[in-house]
C-alpha cells in the first residue's frame, strides 16, 4: 500500500494562505489505512486550520470529505456538488490521487497536503516502513524476501557495504542493515550459497529511470 | 404440519406472499423535488424485488404535503404523485415481489406536538390518510402500511408521553388511538375488507414515560379489531427523550454491539397477544438466525433494510443455499448518518471501511476476524463495547454509541464552554464518568466556575486529537484530561484506552506546536484517589501553568516583530 | 606505453607494501596535495586519494591522482558508486589511467547523511562488486556492456574490506566475490582490535583469499582521545576498543601515543599470516607517515625501478599468488 505523511502544518497555511473557502478532500484507501489521509486527518486538519486562521483573526470556511479513492475519476465525482463553492481542494491523497484529481478537474487549483514516501507495509500498530521501489525487477527471489535495493539505504545488490554494526545500517541506526536480514533468513534456511552468486548491475532502465512506465492490457479496450 | 420457513408462503388477508421476507421500509432520501419518484427510487427497490423479497415495503411516504419529515421523501399527498408511485408498483412486481406503501404524517418534522394540533388539523390528517392509502391501492400497490411508530404523528398520538391533549383524541389508551380507529374505519370503508392494511407500531417507544409492552398489547389488540391484517413489530425510533441517536433511536436501528434480533422478544409478545401475521425487525440479517426465528414460530415474518442495502441480492443467496456469499451487514449505521452528502440517497458505506485491521488487531478481546470468505466480521458476542476499534477506526466505520461522537463537540462541550466567562483564562476539564476516579461537578466549586468547564467522558483516553482541536476552536485555552491511573482500577472496561491519553495529548501539542499555536495547551494527569477529591486544585494549579506559559507565549510572539 | 603500478610490483615481489592515504582539499589548489605527497615519497608505495571521503565534497581524486602521477608517485584512485552512475565511473577511469594513474580502489561509499550534503540524492546504480568487476573487465579490454574497447585499460584494480562489519559472514563472503570479480589487492578498514582482526584473517585463509588477493591491513593515526570516541561512535565500520581510547587518555602527548599504536600495529600486522602490506591513514597527519614508516622498520621502500631494497625481504606467506 502506499504511505504518507501529512506535510508540515506550516507548509500548508502558507499554501492554503490566499484563500478562504477550503475543501480538504481525503482518500479512502492507502493513506486511510496508514492514517495520515483518511477522514479523520482531514478533520483534524480542517479543524488546525480554523484554529490557526482564528489565531490570525481571519475566519476560514474548510469542510472535511473523504472520497473511495482519489485514483480514480468516478469517486472524485462525488465531491463535485461541493466543489463549485470552494476556491481550493487540499488533496489528502498520495501524489496519484493529487495529479489524478488535478487532470480531472482542470480548472480547480488542488493542492498536495500528504508527501508520499512511497509503498510501505505495516510494521506494527501505527508503524509503516518502505519495502518496495517499484523497481521494474523483482529480485526478492535472491534475497529471502526482503527487498535490499528499497531498505538498504545503498540498494546494494552483491552484499552490506561496511557500514553496518550490529545489524544496524549505517546511514540511520533506526533502520535494520537489510543485508543482516536477508543473511539471517537465508542462513536459517539454509541457502547461504545464494549469497555467493555475482549479480550483475541492475538493469534499471526497467525502473523509472527508463522514464515514467505504462502497464497496458491490449486485450481490455472496448472498441 | 408442514415445517414452515423464511421460504414458505403466507397469506395475508387475500394477498399470498411467496416468502416471509420484507423489505423494511427505510427512508432512502431519492425523491425528487416534491416528493416525486426517481429513477434511484425505482431501480432501489426493483433490484431487491428481483432478488426475491417477498414484500417490498416502499419507504415512508408523506401524506400531507406540509406535515412532513425533512430530506428528500416521497409524497402521496395528491394525485399527482400517483403515476409516479404506480409505476414504482409495476416494477416491483414485474420483478416478482408484492408492493407495499408506507404511508405517514409527521407533525415532528415541523415541530409540533400533539397538543398543539386543532382538532381540525387531526380530522383533516385522518382524511388525508384515507385518501392517501386509496391513492396508494389505486397506483397498484398490493400492502398499504399505516406508520403508527417511531417519530411520526400517529406515535405521538399513542405515546403516553407525547399525547397530552385533553380532548377525545387524549387521555387512556383508547382516546390516544382514536385518531387511528377513524383512519383503519376510514380505509376499510372506503376500499373494503378486501385490500391489505398493515400497521406498524412501537412495541417499546424506550423514552421515559413512553408506552412499553403493556400499553402496545392492547394497541395491538385494538389494531386487530379495527381490521388491520398484520402487525408490523418495531421499536424505540422516538426522540423525545435522546434525540437523534440516543438510546431509543439505537435501540430501532441495533448497531454493531448488539445480538441478533435484540427486540424480537417484543414481536414475540405482541404475536401472543394477537391472531394477525406480526413481522419483526431489528437487526435481522445473520441468515441463520433470520431461518431460526421463523421456524421456531416466534413470529411470522423478517424485516429487514440495513441488510438488504449490503446486499441487494440477500434473499436470492438464501434461498439458493448460499449464505456464505452475502455481504454482511456489519450494523455501523453509516448508510443512515454518514452520508456524503445531505442530498445523497441511502446506501451501504460499509465498502467504506479501509480494511486496515486496526480493529482487529487492537481488540482487547481479540473479536474481530477473517471469515473464511475474506471478510472482516465482528465476533459480537463477547463484546465489552470498550470501543478501542472506534476509536482507532480512521474511516469512522466502526462506531460506538458511548464513543465521544462525532458531534461530542459540539453538542456537550460548547455548552459547556458557553457558560465561562469570556474575559478569563478558559479551561475545560475532561474527566472520567465511568470508574471509581468519576469526577463531578461539584468537585468544581464556585471560584472556577467561570474559568474552568468540566465535560465527562466514559474515558479521557478516548478523546481524539482531533476532538482536542475542535476544543480549542471552541476558545478554550487549555484542555486538562484528567485520567485515572489504570493500575488502580483494573477492573474499568475502558481501562485499554487508558494508554491512550498521554499518547493522543502528545500528538496535539505537536500539532499545536507546527502550528504555532503553544500558548494553548493541552495536558494529561493521571490523577491519584485524592487528587480525584481535589480536582479543584488539580485545575488551579494547570490555570496557574497556563498563566505563565501564556507570559511565556507572549513574549515569544512579540520578538518576531521587534526583530523585523 | 608509460609506467606500470608501483604497488602491484612490490605486491608481486612479496614485499610487504605501505601505502598512505591523502584527502584532497576542499579548494581548487593542488599545492597542499603536492606537499604532502613530497612528504610520503620515498616512503610509501603508493599514495592513495581518497573520493570525496565521508560524502564531503573535495578536489576530484582523478585530478588529484594525475597531479600525483605527473609527479612521479604512484597513485591509487579510490572509486565511490554514489556521486557516479556507471557512464561516469568509466569516464573517470577512462580519465585517470589516461593522465597516468594505475590503480583504481573501488568502494561504495560512505552514505551521504554524514556529509557536506545530506540532501544529495546518491546513484549507486553499481555497488563495489560490480564496479570492481567493470574496471577489472576493462583491463581486459571490455565495456560493461560487452562492447571491445580498442585499447585495453591497464591498471590495477583494488577493493575494500570491512572486518569489522556484521555479519562478519557475509564480509568474507563479499571479499570472496570482489576476488572473483578482479580485485588484485583489498585495503581494509582500520584496525584496532586486532583480536579480531587476527580471527577475520582467519577466515580470509580458511577460504584463500589471501593468496588471491594482496591484502592491505589499515591501520589510522589517532590524534587524541576524542578523535578516537568520534571514529567510534561517528565513522561508519570502524571499531575502536576501549582499551586505545584509554592509552590515548591517558597518555601525556597523546599524538605520540598514536603514532607509538600505529607503529605497534603495523609490527604486529607484520606477523598476521595473509597480510601483505599496510594502508596508513593518517588523515590530517600525513607528516607523521614517514616517521611511522621508519620507526616500523619499513623504509627504506623497494625502488619503483624494480630491485628490492632495504631489509624488506620475500615472505612466504606473503607473496600474492596471481593464479
Amino acid at each position: 500500500m502506499i504511505i504518507g505523511q501529512r506535510k508540515p502544518l506550516k507548509r500548508i497555511f502558507e499554501m492554503l494562505d490566499p484563500y478562504d473557502r477550503i475543501l480538504i478532500a481525503g482518500c479512502g484507501s492507502c493513506v486511510t489505512v496508514c492514517m495520515s489521509g483518511g477522514l479523520k486527518e482531514a478533520e483534524e486538519t480542517a479543524a488546525v486550520l480554523r484554529l490557526h486562521r482564528q489565531a490570525e483573526g481571519r475566519p476560514v470556511e474548510v469542510r472535511a470529505r473523504v472520497v473511495e479513492r482519489q485514483c480514480e475519476p468516478e469517486f472524485l465525482e462525488t465531491l463535485d456538488a461541493d466543489l463549485p463553492h470552494f476556491q481550493v481542494v487540499l488533496s489528502l491523497a498520495c501524489g496519484v490521487g493529487v495529479q489524478r484529481y488535478s487532470l480531472f478537474r482542470p480548472g480547480k487549483l488542488i493542492l498536495p497536503g500528504l508527501d508520499t514516501l512511497g509503498s510501505g507495509l505495516p510494521v506494527r500498530q501505527g508503524l509503516w516502513e518502505e519495502v518496495c521501489l517499484g523497481c521494474g525487477d523483482c529480485l526478492l527471489d535472491q534475497t529471502a524476501g526482503v527487498c535490499p535495493i528499497t531498505r538498504c539505504a545503498k540498494g546494494l545488490l552483491n552484499g552490506p557495504c561496511g557500514g553496518s554494526r550490529n545489524g544496524r545500517c549505517e546511514a540511520n541506526t533506526e533502520n535494520h542493515c537489510a543485508w543482516q536480514i536477508i543473511y539471517d533468513r537465508l542462513a536459517a534456511r539454509g541457502e547461504l550459497n545464494l549469497l555467493e552468486e555475482y549479480r550483475p548491475p541492475k538493469d534499471w532502465s526497467r525502473g523509472h529511470w527508463g522514464g515514467p512506465r505504462r502497464l497496458e492490457r491490449e486485450d481490455m479496450p472496448i472498441v | 404440519m408442514e415445517k414452515v420457513g423464511l421460504f414458505t408462503p403466507i397469506k395475508i388477508n387475500k394477498l399470498v406472499l411467496k416468502n416471509r421476507i420484507m423489505m423494511s421500509p427505510a427512508f432512502s432520501n431519492s425523491a425528487a423535488p416534491g416528493g416525486f419518484v426517481t429513477d434511484w427510487t425505482l431501480r432501489h427497490y426493483q433490484k431487491r424485488a428481483a432478488a426475491g423479497v417477498g414484500l417490498v415495503m416502499v419507504e415512508h411516504t408523506g401524506v400531507s404535503g406540509y406535515y412532513i419529515h425533512g430530506g428528500n421523501r416521497l409524497q402521496i399527498s395528491t394525485d399527482l404523485h400517483v403515476p409516479g408511485l404506480a409505476r414504482l408498483a409495476r416494477v416491483i412486481k414485474e420483478a416478482g415481489a408484492a408492493a407495499g406503501l408506507q404511508i405517514a404524517h409527521s407533525i415532528h418534522g415541523v415541530g409540533l406536538k400533539p397538543e398543539d394540533l386543532p382538532k381540525r388539523v387531526i380530522l383533516e390528517m385522518i382524511r388525508e390518510f384515507i385518501e392517501g392509502a386509496r391513492r396508494a391501492y389505486e397506483a397498484g400497490f398490493d400492502v398499504v402500511e399505516l406508520h403508527f411508530a417511531h417519530t411520526y404523528t400517529m406515535a405521538d398520538l399513542l405515546s403516553r408521553r407525547t399525547n397530552k391533549r385533553l380532548d377525545e383524541y387524549g387521555g387512556d389508551v383508547y382516546g390516544r388511538m382514536k385518531a387511528h380507529r377513524e383512519i383503519i374505519n376510514g380505509i376499510r370503508e372506503m376500499m373494503g375488507p378486501e385490500v391489505t392494511l398493515f400497521a406498524r407500531i412501537c412495541a417499546d417507544e424506550f423514552v421515559i414515560g413512553g408506552n412499553t409492552l403493556k400499553q402496545s398489547r392492547v394497541i395491538a389488540g385494538e389494531l386487530e379489531k379495527m381490521g388491520v391484517d398484520c402487525i408490523d413489530v418495531t421499536v424505540g425510533v422516538r426522540f423525545d427523550d435522546g434525540g437523534l441517536k440516543g438510546y431509543s433511536d439505537l435501540r430501532g436501528k441495533p448497531t454493531v454491539e448488539y445480538e441478533d434480533g435484540p427486540n424480537l422478544y417484543l414481536a414475540e409478545d405482541i404475536k401472543r397477544h394477537v391472531g394477525v401475521p406480526v413481522i419483526a425487525v431489528g437487526k435481522l440479517g445473520n441468515p441463520e438466525f433470520a431461518a431460526s426465528v421463523i421456524e421456531q414460530g416466534r413470529v411470522d415474518m423478517v424485516a429487514m433494510a440495513r441488510p438488504l442495502l449490503a446486499d441487494d441480492k440477500w434473499v436470492k443467496k438464501v434461498q439458493a443455499g448460499r449464505p456464505d456469499l452475502v455481504r454482511t451487514c456489519v450494523c455501523c449505521n453509516s448508510c443512515l448518518y454518514k452520508r456524503r452528502h445531505p442530498d445523497d440517497p441511502i446506501r451501504c458505506m460499509e465498502r467504506e471501511c479501509a480494511r486496515c485491521l486496526a480493529c482487529l488487531r487492537n481488540c482487547p478481546y481479540r473479536l474481530p476476524f477473517i471469515n473464511e470468505k475474506g471478510r472482516l466480521e465482528f465476533g459480537n458476542e463477547w463484546c465489552d463495547e470498550c470501543g478501542m476499534c472506534a476509536g482507532l477506526c480512521p474511516a469512522r466505520v466502526v462506531r460506538f454509541q458511548a464513543d465521544p461522537q462525532y458531534d461530542w463537540v459540539s453538542r456537550q462541550v460548547e455548552p459547556a464552554v458557553k457558560k465561562l466567562s469570556p474575559g478569563q483564562r478558559r479551561v475545560l476539564v475532561i474527566t472520567c464518568a465511568s470508574g471509581p476516579y468519576r469526577c463531578d461537578d461539584k468537585f468544581l466549586p464556585g471560584g472556577l466556575a467561570h474559568s474552568a468547564a468540566l465535560v465527562r467522558v466514559p474515558c479521557p483516553g478516548r478523546v481524539e486529537t482531533v476532538q482536542m482541536i475542535r476544543i480549542l476552536e471552541l476558545g478554550v485555552d487549555g484542555i486538562l484530561l484528567a485520567g485515572c491511573r489504570s493500575e488502580e482500577n483494573p477492573e474499568c472496561k475502558y481501562r485499554h484506552h487508558h494508554p491512550w491519553a498521554p499518547h493522543r495529548v502528545r500528538r496535539a501539542g505537536r500539532i499545536l506546536e507546527e502550528a504555532g499555536l503553544s500558548h494553548k495547551v493541552i495536558a494529561h494527569i493521571s490523577l491519584t484517589g485524592l487528587e480525584a477529591l481535589d480536582l479543584a486544585g488539580v485545575t488551579r494549579n494547570f490555570l496557574n501553568g497556563l498563566e505563565v506559559n501564556n507570559r511565556v507565549g507572549e513574549a515569544d510572539d512579540h520578538r518576531p516583530e521587534e526583530t523585523a | 606505453m608509460s609506467k606500470p603500478s608501483n604497488l602491484r610490483k612490490v605486491l608481486e615481489a612479496g614485499h610487504f607494501a605501505v601505502t598512505a592515504e591523502v584527502g584532497p582539499p576542499r579548494f581548487a589548489d593542488f599545492a597542499p596535495l603536492r606537499q604532502k605527497a613530497e612528504l610520503l615519497r620515498r616512503y610509501v608505495d603508493a599514495v592513495n586519494i581518497t573520493d570525496n571521503q565521508s560524502a564531503v565534497a573535495r578536489l576530484s581524486s582523478q585530478a588529484c591522482c594525475g597531479e600525483l602521477a605527473r609527479m612521479g608517485i604512484d597513485a591509487v584512485f579510490q572509486v565511490t558508486c554514489r556521486d557516479r552512475n556507471r557512464i561516469a565511473i568509466q569516464s573517470d577511469i577512462l580519465g585517470a589511467v589516461a593522465q597516468g594513474v594505475r590503480n583504481i580502489l573501488c568502494l561504495s561509499g560512505d552514505h551521504q547523511r554524514f556529509g557536506s550534503d545530506p540532501q544529495a540524492k546518491s546513484v549507486f546504480d553499481l555497488d563495489s562488486v560490480q564496479l570492481v568487476r567493470l574496471a577489472a573487465d576493462m583491463t581486459r579490454g571490455l565495456f560493461p556492456g560487452g562492447r571491445k574497447m580498442e585499447v585495453s585499460l591497464e591498471a590495477y584494480v583494488g577493493a575494500v574490506v570491512n572486518p569489522f562489519a556484521d555479519p562478519v559472514d557475509l564480509q568474507v563472503i563479499k571479499l570472496k566475490k570482489k576476488a572473483r570479480a578482479g580485485a588484485r589487492f583489498v585495503q581494509t578498514q582500520c584496525v584496532f582490535d586486532l583480536e579480531r582482526f587476527s580471527r577475520f584473517m582467519e577466515r580470509v585463509r580458511e577460504a584463500g583469499l589471501d593468496r588471491e588477493v594482496g591484502i592491505l591491513a589499515g591501520v589510522s593515526l589517532l590524534r587524541s582521545a576524542g578523535a578516537a570516541r568520534f571514529m567510534q561512535e561517528r565513522v561508519p565500520g570502524v571499531t575502536v576498543p576501549e582499551e586505545v581510547v584509554r592509552r590515548l587518555e591517558l597518555a601525556p602527548d597523546p599524538e605520540e601515543e598514536g603514532v607509538k599504536i600505529c607503529v605497534e600495529t603495523i609490527d604486529r600486522m607484520r606477523n598476521v599470516k595473509g597480510v601483505a602490506g599496510v594502508h596508513i591513514m593518517a588523515i590530517a597527519l600525513e607528516e607523521r607517515v614517514p616517521e611511522i614508516v621508519r620507526r616500523a622498520g619499513l623504509f627504506p621502500r623497494p625502488d619503483p625501478a624494480g630491485q628490492a631494497l632495504g631489509p624488506v625481504s620475500c615472505r612466504e606467506g606473503n607473496r600474492v599468488d596471481q593464479g
